[in-house]
């Protein structure tokens, strides 16, 4: 008997694709349910949303980056350390 | 590839720095937790295992690291990490009721990028929501989605298997997701 799965085994077969490929037997299932379900549908809007939006910290001259002073500190730290046959 | 500390400074300095900001919450104490480990990662290179990235590899050592500065320091990260590692067991069971349907619909958002001056305010909404995190969630939520390791990276540097990192990376994100909501979208801070 297969049934389709509910909201409970549905969230976490959509946070499994954001860290794996899933095969069509195992995702097809869940965009069948994201059709008729309205409390899932966000949730997968937001899953994406939020992948985004963290993506985009990598690249920001922002909050979560190191900025160029510390990189220069830390550069000229690692350039003391003996060993570093540098040319 | 010739393992060079400069290099990894380079590519892998920002994932290092946001790891170890998000666990201390300091700028500074990132930056320096960022320098030991590329030091003690160049001292110790033999160690390296090639079967290992080096991303994961330096975020192991960052692991140890922040684990000294707060022994060093005497000091529990803090209450909160203490009490949720204790709660570490499946939690699901606040998200969905006995049928298995959500038992707080998630809420609209709408679906607009964030400008980038509102990507710097969500940021520190968004830490703080990671800071509430039971600790191997934390890790785990944060080697994955800030640190950019893969899922199998993920998994070597907590020592779990693919099926505990799935079910543990969605447990971290129904809490983001909820937190979030609360303390963005529901705030107002997002103008739309």
């Amino acid at each position: 008997m297969m049934g389709l799965p509910n909201c409970r085994e549905v969230s976490l077969l959509l946070s499994e694709e954001q860290d794996q490929p899933t095969p069509p037997r195992r995702s097809l299932p869940v965009r069948i349910h994201l059709l008729i379900c309205k409390a899932c549908r966000p949730y997968a809007r937001q899953l994406d949303w939020l992948r985004r939006t963290l993506r985009r910290l990598d690249h920001a001259h922002g909050p979560a980056t190191l900025d160029a002073a510390a990189r220069d500190r830390i550069l000229a730290r690692l350039r003391e350390e003996p060993d570093q046959h540098r040319p | 590839m010739d393992l060079d500390p400069e290099r990894w400074l380079t590519e892998h300095g920002d994932a290092l720095f946001r790891f170890a900001l998000l666990r201390t919450s300091r700028r500074d104490i990132a930056e320096d937790l960022v320098q030991e480990t590329l030091l003690a990662a160049w001292r110790s290179r033999d160690g390296f295992r090639r079967d290992s990235s080096e991303r994961t590899w330096l975020v192991g050592i960052l692991k140890n690291k922040i684990r000294d500065h707060y022994r060093d320091q005497g000091q529990q990260e803090n209450l909160a990490t203490r009490i949720a590692a204790d709660g570490e067991q499946d939690d699901l069971d606040r998200w969905f009721d006995d049928t298995g349907h959500w038992r707080i619909r998630p809420a609209r958002w709408g679906s607009d990028p964030l400008t980038q001056v509102e990507l710097e305010a969500f940021w520190l909404v968004l830490s703080d929501c990671i800071e509430a995190l039971p600790e191997r969630l934390r890790d785990g939520f944060i080697a994955r989605e800030l640190s950019a390791l893969t899922s199998r990276e993920v998994c070597e540097l907590l020592k779990i298997s693919d099926n505990n990192l799935y079910v543990l990376l969605h447990r971290a994100r129904l809490r983001i997701r909820e937190c979030v909501e609360n303390g963005w979208f529901k705030k107002g801070e997002r103008r739309s």
